[in-house]
């Protein structure tokens, strides 16, 4: 693994997926399947205010300045298959770096940091919000902080807000936007939208011929996993994925998320099709 | 000795006295401390728990969205001190979404129906509050092939691009008690915070459901005629979706296309006093609501020719004397009162983009004038015409063509002003050489 690390960072030229990328080699099942899902393809456009607008109040889709590489294709949310977990999967991403989730070479020992998606330090990696600083744009009410946002009493069952006190979770991010990214030798492994590389590839995305097209698809999803972690990765106490107290997380964070009731619930799924009764939530 | 005793006896009486005394602070505090935590349980116990069932637990989160197959944009997070402050607050989610009782959700699980009832006890009655009624009128009214069951975040799209009537959620959304337009007056009206009702009643909760619904009738009503009348004009300001509306024929009871007068009522409408006084801010003027749906729960607005319709012509003289308005319009002599068309297309402009040339418009009064006038108008202006070219002209006589300078110079012996404009303009000098020569001469 040590030889392996020293070899790539020799080779490495540029993020540590981009030297992956021009390495990966596609055999024809691989290109066949692209080939198959770029045919199969249909570009779509997004909807939004609809003569029929939504019941309850929307949240504001949060923008960054820079974007990953992967949106050249991607829509912003670009879970959508898996009804379960689509809408988690994505506010993770509002969070988390696609590469944090779909680029985990195997034998590379990777280090995990905030990276600034925004403001004068997009781009650079950011160190953890202090637990005793606290960004008054996160927080409602008296600027308190819950360790959770479910908050359960002795039976399990949800508490009722304190003084019907209404408080919002503070996210570990220490500027609005920043994602949990991977870094390799102190560099981050990934690529941005306006790289240059990601640039030549939309061209080839955008006109090439549908056969350019899969060879890019398959050769830039090579080294991806084409499902991320499954939650118990980073949400357990044992040797998770990365360690949240180093990204900044309080004692209770940390609790809170290493014991999720949610994540919990999920491992109850056995199979991708099953609905589970939603009072198994709480226990 | 016996002294020493009484005196502690004494003593002794004076210190069970000071126990007593003691006994009785300590009851007081005691009791002072019961009441106080009675009454801020009973406050506390005042405080709603909207959230029953847990829904927070995941729907409070922020982010949970998604793109979904036909590519809406949709969202599961729901903004809890939003929901709470809004009309619904104090009612937990399945109220509506009854059927959900498994993850994830089946469509069919989450559709809501509005007119079903919801544990909220109206307090009046200690009737379980309902929108049943509502609904009833609204289904009887014109409208009332709109939905009002079924209700999806997921069929917002097929909604906007098949139903032709509208839902209940098409006006409606789950606005706050207290709209952030409304927010500035409510403060000024109570200079309100948190330190003077807050003092008994805690937190944003309080002050954005009870607080807000208590308060919100001191300001008035939620809405104002001009809000009923954006919400009307949602639809019926937009000629394109009006033109595509079907109304069924009085006579023939078959379906047809809505013809300019129905296209166009907002427009006219508009040119009204009632609509202009509105569109001014005097709410004198009436809106669409006040006189087609005036009473019940105001959702029941129906065809004219419908003899339960507060625009029908037996009902017009009672909707427009109601609540002190025109109430002579009832009195016989003012019969033709009601005769006013309100909603008068010939007061729009005939060049319009909609059904400019429609043939209805030829029975318009002005119409009805220009082809009285008409003929006189042509008879005198071929006959000035004819006698122009053709009249039998005398020598000598001056007829004045245009502007009658020839009336001017030869009956008056003035030049016209045309024409001394046009000579002080020459060189003045040569004139007044001309002028002097002239003199001389004579
Ligand atoms: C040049 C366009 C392009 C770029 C850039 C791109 N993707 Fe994809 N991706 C595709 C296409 C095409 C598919 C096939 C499925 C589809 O049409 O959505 C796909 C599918 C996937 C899948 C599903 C599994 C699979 O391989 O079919 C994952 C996961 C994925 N992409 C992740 C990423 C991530 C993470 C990035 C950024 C590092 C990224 N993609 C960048 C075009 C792209
Ligand atoms: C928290 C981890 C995580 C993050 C962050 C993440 N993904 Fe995923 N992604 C997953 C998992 C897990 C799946 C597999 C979902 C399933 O089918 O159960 C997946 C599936 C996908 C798929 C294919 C499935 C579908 O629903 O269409 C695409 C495409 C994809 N991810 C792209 C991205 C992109 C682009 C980003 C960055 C914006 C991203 N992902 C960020 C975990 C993650
Ligand atoms: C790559 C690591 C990673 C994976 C995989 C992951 N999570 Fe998380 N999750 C996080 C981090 C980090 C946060 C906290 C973000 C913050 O608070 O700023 C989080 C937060 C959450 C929260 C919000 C908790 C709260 O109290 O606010 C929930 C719920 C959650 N995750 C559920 C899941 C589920 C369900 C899955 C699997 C579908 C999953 N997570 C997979 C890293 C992960």
């Amino acid at each position: 693994m040590v030889l392996g690390c020293l070899l790539c960072s020799f080779i490495q030229a540029g993020p540590l997926y981009l030297a992956q990328v021009k390495r990966a080699d596609v055999n024809n099942k691989v290109l066949q399947k692209a080939l198959a899902q770029v045919k199969e393809r249909k570009d779509i456009e997004v909807l939004d205010n609809l003569a029929v607008m939504p019941f309850h109040k929307r949240g504001v889709l949060q923008v960054t300045e820079k974007l990953a590489f992967c949106m050249n294709c991607h829509l912003p949310l670009p879970h959508r298959k898996n009804k379960r977990n689509r809408t988690f999967l994505n506010m993770h991403s509002l969070y988390i770096a696609c590469e944090t989730c779909h680029f985990r070479p195997k034998g590379i020992a990777l280090d995990y940091r905030w990276l600034a998606y925004s403001g004068a330090d997009a781009g650079q990696v950011l160190s953890p919000r202090s637990s005793s600083i606290r960004d008054p744009s996160h927080a409602v009410g008296k600027n308190r902080i819950v360790a959770d946002s479910v908050v359960n009493d002795k039976n399990g069952m949800p508490k009722r807000e304190r003084k019907n006190k209404i408080e919002k979770r503070q996210l570990l991010a220490p500027l609005p936007g920043a994602r949990i990214a991977p870094f390799y030798d102190g560099v981050p492994v990934l690529l941005f939208k306006e790289d240059d590389f990601a640039l030549t590839t939309k061209q080839v995305w955008v006109d090439g011929s549908e056969q350019a097209r899969a060879e890019l698809k398959a050769k830039l999803h090579l080294p991806l996993e084409k499902a991320g972690p499954a939650c118990k990765n980073c949400h357990r106490k044992d040797q998770p994925m990365f360690d949240l107290h180093r990204l900044g997380a309080t004692p209770q964070r940390l609790k809170a998320m290493q014991n999720n009731t949610i994540v919990r619930f999920f491992t109850r799924f056995k199979k991708d099709e099953s609905r589970i009764r939603l009072n198994k939530l709480l226990r | 000795m016996a002294g020493s005793l009484h005196r502690s006896v004494e003593e002794g009486e004076a210190v069970k006295a000071g126990y007593c005394l003691k006994r009785l602070q300590l009851i007081e505090i005691f009791l002072m401390t019961a009441i106080y935590v009675g009454f801020s349980q009973i406050v506390n116990s005042a405080e709603r728990h909207p959230d029953p069932d847990g829904c927070f637990s995941c729907h409070a989160l922020e982010g949970l969205d998604y793109i979904d197959k036909h590519g809406v944009l949709r969202s599961a997070s729901i903004d809890k001190k939003h929901y709470y402050s809004s009309l619904h607050g104090s009612v937990p989610c399945k109220d509506c979404h009854r059927k959900i009782r498994n993850y994830p959700h089946a469509v069919e699980n989450v559709e809501v129906n509005c007119a079903e009832s919801c544990h909220v006890e109206e307090p009046s009655e200690g009737e379980p509050y309902s929108h049943k009624y509502v609904v009833k009128e609204y289904e009887s009214s014109v409208h009332g092939e709109g939905w009002s069951k079924g209700l999806t975040g997921g069929n917002r799209l097929k909604e906007a691009n098949q139903a032709a009537d509208p839902s209940c959620r098409y006006c409606h959304s789950n606005e706050l008690y207290i709209g952030e337009a409304e927010l500035p007056k409510f403060k000024a009206s109570f200079d309100h915070l948190d330190s003077e009702c807050g003092s008994c009643h805690q937190g944003e909760v309080w002050l954005g459901q009870f607080g807000g619904h208590i308060l919100r009738r001191f300001i008035g009503s939620r809405w104002d005629k001009n809000d009923h009348n954006r919400m009307c004009n949602k639809c019926h300001a937009d000629h394109q979706r009006m033109a595509e509306v079907e109304l069924e024929n009085a006579e023939t009871r078959e379906k047809e296309k809505a013809g300019p007068r129905f296209i166009l009522a907002s427009d006219s409408y508009a040119t009204t006093l009632h609509g202009r006084l509105l569109e001014t801010e005097v709410m004198q003027g009436a809106s669409c609501i006040d006189c087609h749906a005036p009473t019940g729960f105001r959702h029941g607005v129906l065809r004219d020719e419908n003899s339960k319709a507060s625009t029908h012509a037996d009902n017009l003289a009672e909707t427009c004397a109601q609540s002190g308005c025109h109430g002579y319009a009832t009195h016989p002599l003012n019969h033709r009162f009601v005769k006013t068309d309100i909603h008068d297309i010939d007061m729009i402009p005939a060049v319009n983009d909609i059904a400019p040339r429609d043939p209805s418009r030829l029975e318009s009064s002005w119409i009805k004038a220009l082809i009285a006038l008409l003929p006189i108008v042509v008879v005198l202006g071929i006959g000035s015409l004819l006698w122009h070219f053709r009249g039998n002209k005398k020598r000598g006589v001056t007829y004045a063509v245009f502007g009658g300078d020839a009336f001017q110079e030869k009956m008056i012996g003035r030049k016209p002003k045309a024409k001394i404009k046009k000579h002080t303009s020459q060189n003045s000098v040569v004139e007044k050489q001309a002028a002097d020569n002239e003199a001389h001469e004579n």
